[in-house]
């Protein structure tokens, strides 16, 4: 039978009950949250139920929202099950004054280097990575380039003429 | 000839098994893209170290204060088969905008 979306959230909602929430369907995949302490507890659940199997990590990021004091940044896992192609969302908000959340490479061999693209870029501490250190960027940079709060160009530059560059 | 003049090797070097050969960005088969010192043992590759990050170009920070039509011709530019896989981002944007 096709995994469907409301079998994955009547799975997720038997086991965890009140911890998962904010189940959404828009765009046709279905997206949850929980809160950071069950990141790797939700993770293995998807990853070992037989009847739900998602043991691929599609992809790991970090969205800075400013405006949700206390809940800046939230991390976003995308799974998803090869034998039936199915995805699916997981996201947790950490405050950006302790963006502290655990690590998934005992899991996912992938999350290694995804994870350490999130600290490069959000600052992101991921506990008990094996090698959390800048990989895109130079090591000697100490701001967050993908934060909201880090401006886009060099607010000192009077030169350049917004009219030609669409914000006029 | 002083002692200072004498070339001087990092630990190990001449007592270790491997040579290290520098698979650098400035080469046909890594596209300028990332850099590998590998440890080769005669032509087994034993261990490498990477360096990822020079084709970094800022792309998701370039088109946080985009709008749409400015961002999908930096997309073209992100690898080679970037410019035909734009017709999966129309499909999917499409998906999502009518929703």
């Amino acid at each position: 039978m096709a995994l469907s979306n409301e079998y994955i959230q009547e799975q997720l909602v038997a086991k965890f009950g009140e911890q998962v929430f904010a189940f959404s369907t828009a765009t046709g995949m279905l997206s949850f949250e929980s809160s950071k302490e069950l990141n790797l507890k939700v993770l293995q659940f998807l990853y070992d139920e037989p009847s739900l199997g998602f043991t691929f990590l599609t992809d790991l990021c970090a969205v800075n929202y400013p405006d949700n004091v206390g809940a800046e940044l939230v991390v976003v896992y995308h799974l998803h099950n090869l034998k039936e192609n199915v995805r699916v969302r997981y996201s947790i908000a950490t405050s950006i004054a302790t963006p502290d959340i655990f690590t998934a490479t005992k899991l996912f061999e992938a999350a290694n280097w995804m994870e350490r693209e999130t600290y490069d870029f959000f600052g992101v501490n991921f506990v008990g990575h094996p090698n959390l250190k800048r990989i895109l960027n130079v090591d000697e940079m100490d701001y967050f380039p993908l934060r909201k709060e880090f401006p886009l160009e060099d607010q000192t530059r009077i030169d350049k003429d917004d009219e030609m560059f669409g914000r006029g | 000839m002083e002692a200072n003049q004498n070339i001087i090797l990092p630990e190990g070097s001449i007592e270790k098994q491997t040579t290290t050969l520098n698979f650098g960005p400035t080469h046909p088969a890594t596209h300028g893209v990332f850099q590998n010192i590998m440890e080769v043992d005669g032509e087994r590759v034993v261990s490498t170290e990477q360096t990822v990050g020079y084709i970094h170009r800022a792309f998701e920070k370039l088109a946080e204060r985009r709008p749409l039509y400015q961002v999908t011709p930096i997309t073209d530019r992100l690898n080679y088969c970037s410019s035909p896989i734009k017709y999966g981002l129309a499909y999917n944007l499409r998906k999502i905008l009518t929703n």
